[in-house]
């Protein structure tokens, strides 16, 4: 009795294996037809790795780029970025400013629609800004508000206020935009994604936007999701807006975001040929991309910048004993041995405090010697300081450890330093990105830090005001001085090229005073299929999505 | 039995809130604020950050988090979400069939493997056929599971393109053989060591002698007498792998791009995100006693000294 059950079991457990072996044949062919498609229309829809967006889809909301990729590509802002770091009107059909650049009136184009239809307004922004500016919505983006007038210091409309009253609808078609400050290069901020316009669609009778909205937002870009969208999980799936009346046409079938839980993974899916676009190669992979020939490689600086912030509040980092010391240090560091050994040359030594990709950019800013490698140099500075007041204790230099490379460069720096100028500098760990911010932004650290900068839109200014601008919001060592805000607000008031001039004075200041002792660039490097054609780097460091092709 | 099952199930009551519990006090304890890794390097209004703050009761001691949690999950409120503002049951939903099938498919090989090939090394000790397995499997267990996923993936996937060399979001059984061999190799190793000694001891038994002597046909022995014995440890060692299989596929999940539990886990984790993290770790731990339970209970078929009341 017992036998003859255990017999049945056995011989249902067999046809279960055997069956299992059977779906899994057919679940394989089935899914490879899927995958390949029904020919030509799909060869040309580029897959592109993503990861899975951190927040709802909501322009306002989005700081990340799992889901500030997809919306750059579902939404189009009042100008638009060209590869080049250039801007043109996209829904603007003008931005003009007055006198002193603290009034701007916006001109709509005629015949802008979203893809459910509505037309696009001056209320359709106006709104949209004034949701991102109210904190009771909880929008991470907030603070690009803040340089217009009616919000606070950090972007929040302010108290007691839903709306920013430097924002005023004129009629369907234009609005205008009243300014705390003068600021000559606004419209450059304008194709960033927190600043898109909101379909009325979006929001719910209470005027919040809604979580359906933010799962499957409707945008007016040059792209729109398909039927399937956003699967969480897996992927975003767009194909071309038919209704797009800009620049940046879709020349592909369509895009997917492929989400990813590592670059590794997606590095061997383009070599297998699974997926078409990865914009960052993952660190293990960086010495051999670009010898590979299962790829198409791309290498070259990007618009990210790295730096060593020493807050002034540290024992001997004040006044001209401090210079001194910041000059020593930053000339104790050989940039491009470490930009070579331990980058691979996926880093471009730096020359100044913004990106070699930005409009008026040169290497030539007075004062930037003290970015070069100079023993002699550093040990005489060093020494000169120590006669003001001796040196003593540690130096060191904090980093987080879950991002790649970091250790090894803060090891290789502290070395580097501790070798020139003989004193005792050592790395120290943060186990997450996020507790190392935490120390930074409550002022607890009693260390030097490195810093990084991604810019929100292609101009100098917003690698210097925002970060070493007295009281500005991610100026984390707190430095402040007099003729760095002047010189700031002396360009952002300027129009045309004569503020490069006045951009590179305040920069030398910046190298006098060495709030951050710049250490590089970082490199955009990416891998595609060897059938993808027409890559090419914005200044963002991603690709033109809508140009791809196949 | 029944009432065996019940007071067993009873059981889990108190781990599930003594786990969840000591979950959260480690999240609370960890230093650093989850709102700064949502944010990255650009700045955030204060009132922002008070608003997201309060949303998630971060502002609570740790008790109180917990008993939020606790109502949360209870009731399956369907806003439960993460730090992430995605639906927390909705993650896990669609997180966890793409795990459990690779945990079930890498449990499947290692059985059918490990059993199989443990018996016959057992059966016939000490010849060539037992060496040679000592040897793979020795080489299978002290080869990381990372090396082997990579070298496999690209020999598998790249190379040859027997297989798709990830899985990604659409997964199907076939996409999931090979994460699961690589998932199922270090058990496998282990399954037949064990399956393998057990089988050699009862081979020698006193039972196994009588039912020789009264002239059983040898396979009637081996099948009745001697692995039914044997299996046992090896019911145990399986089952309870499960549980390890679901947690232990962090590394395959990454490897092979399977969007499943453990890499939610594991970006839980990195993002301080304690609703996310607490509740996969919660049902993880409930797979664990669940399928220990299971294990016990087929004690009982196996061997029918074993009694549950």
């Amino acid at each position: 009795m017992r036998l003859s059950r255990r017999t049945r079991l056995a011989g249902v457990a067999l046809i279960a294996a055997g069956s299992l072996t059977l779906a899994a044949c057919g679940g394989g062919s089935d899914d490879d037809k899927k995958s390949e498609g029904g020919g030509g229309s799909t060869d040309s829809i580029i897959s592109v790795y993503g990861t899975n967006p951190q927040n709802p889809l909501i322009p306002t909301a989005t700081n990340e780029v799992g889901g500030g990729d997809p919306l750059d590509n579902l939404f189009s802002g009042l100008v638009a970025y060209n590869t080049d770091g250039s801007v043109s009107n996209e829904v603007a059909d003008s931005i003009e400013a007055n006198g002193d650049s603290t009034v701007w009136t916006v001109k709509l184009k005629d015949g802008w629609k979203f893809t459910d239809g509505s037309p696009v307004t001056a209320e359709s922004f106006v709104k949209a800004w004034n949701y991102g500016a109210n904190p009771a919505n909880k929008q991470l983006n907030n603070y690009f508000f803040y340089p217009i007038k009616g919000t606070d210091e950090v972007g929040n409309t302010e108290k007691g206020s839903d709306t920013v009253s430097g924002l005023k609808v004129l009629d369907d078609t234009s609005f205008s935009i009243t300014l705390k400050e003068p600021e000559s290069d606004f419209p450059l901020r304008l194709g960033y994604s927190a600043y898109m316009p909101v379909p009325e669609s979006a929001y719910d009778e209470s005027g919040k936007i809604t979580k359906a909205y933010g799962d499957a937002p409707i945008g007016n870009g040059p792209y729109k999701l398909t039927k399937s969208g956003w699967e969480k999980n897996k992927q975003i799936s767009m194909e071309p807006n038919p209704d797009y009346k800009g620049i940046h046409k879709p020349k592909n079938g369509g895009l997917v975001f492929k989400f990813y839980n590592s670059t590794d993974a997606a590095y061997t899916d383009v070599q297998s040929g699974n997926l078409d676009v990865l914009d960052q190669v993952p660190p293990s992979a960086l010495t051999t991309f670009e010898s590979d020939s299962g790829v198409k490689a791309y290498n070259e600086p990007g618009s990210s910048f790295s730096s060593v912030t020493i807050p002034e509040r540290l024992a001997h980092f004040k006044g001209e004993e401090g210079e001194l010391r910041r000059a020593a240090i930053s000339m104790s560091i050989n940039r491009p041995e470490i930009t070579e050994k331990i980058f691979n040359n996926a880093r471009t030594p730096a020359s100044d405090f913004t990106s070699p990709v930005l409009d008026g950019w040169t290497d030539k800013v007075p004062g930037n010697e003290v970015l070069k490698f100079n023993a002699d140099e550093a040990k005489k500075k060093w020494a000169d300081a120590d006669k003001i007041a001796k040196w003593d204790g540690k130096f060191e230099i904090a980093y987080n450890n879950d991002g790649a490379g970091n250790k090894e460069f803060s090891e290789a720096m502290a070395n580097q330093i501790k070798n020139t100028l003989g004193i005792d500098a050592a790395p120290k760990a943060y186990p997450t990105f996020d507790e190392l911010r935490t120390v930074v932004t409550d002022r607890t650290i009693k260390t030097a830090f490195r810093t990084g900068w991604q810019a929100d839109y292609p101009s100098m200014l917003n690698y210097l005001g925002p970060i070493y601008g007295t009281g500005a919001g991610s100026n984390d060592g707190d430095y402040s001085n007099k003729d760095f805000d002047k010189l700031i607000a002396q360009a952002a008031a300027t129009k045309g090229d004569d503020r490069y001039k006045i951009i590179s004075e305040a920069q030398t200041v910046l190298l006098k005073d060495l709030p951050a002792i710049p250490l590089w660039y970082q490199n955009a490097t990416a891998v595609t299929t060897t059938d993808l054609k027409d890559f090419e780097f914005n200044w963002k460091q991603k690709p033109d999505y809508y140009a791809l092709t196949k | 039995m029944w009432w065996y099952v019940a007071k067993r199930l009873l059981q889990t009551i108190p781990v599930f809130l003594g786990a969840t519990l000591i979950i959260y006090a480690l999240v609370f304890l960890r230093p650093g604020d989850p709102i700064n890794s949502l944010i990255g390097n650009k700045p955030i209004s204060d009132e922002v950050r008070q608003a997201i703050r309060d949303q998630y009761h971060l502002n609570d001691f740790f008790l109180v988090q917990w008993l939020y949690f606790l109502k949360d999950v209870l009731t399956f409120n369907p806003d439960f979400v993460g730090l992430d503002g995605q639906p927390v049951f909705e993650k896990i939903r669609n997180a966890l069939p793409v795990t459990a099938t690779l945990a079930l498919m890498a449990l499947a090989m290692d059985a059918v493997i490990g059993i199989v090939v443990g018996t016959i090394a057992g059966l016939r000790r000490n010849g060539w056929f037992d060496s040679v397995t000592l040897v793979i499997s020795l080489i299978l267990l002290s080869v990381p599971i990372f090396v082997v996923g990579f070298v496999l993936q690209f020999l598998f996937g790249v190379k040859f393109g027997f297989f798709p060399p990830t899985v990604g979001g659409d997964w199907t059984i076939s996409k999931l053989l090979l994460p699961a061999f690589v998932l199922a190799i270090a058990n496998i190793a282990t399954t037949t060591r064990l399956t393998r000694t057990s089988v050699a001891n009862n081979l020698t038994a006193d039972h196994v002698r009588t039912a020789r002597a009264k002239g059983l046909p040898e396979g009637a022995v081996i099948r009745n007498h001697v692995l039914r014995n044997s299996l046992v440890p090896v019911v145990t060692y399986i089952g309870i792998n499960l549980g390890s299989l679901m947690a232990g596929a962090i590394i395959t999940e990454g490897i092979f791009n399977v969007q499943g539990i453990g890499n939610l886990a594991f970006q839980a984790v990195n993002r301080g995100d304690a609703p996310v993290t607490v509740t996969v770790v919660a049902v993880m731990v409930m797979i664990y006693v669940f399928m220990s339970l299971i294990v016990d209970l087929l004690y009982a078929v196996l061997d029918p000294r074993i009694r549950y009341v």
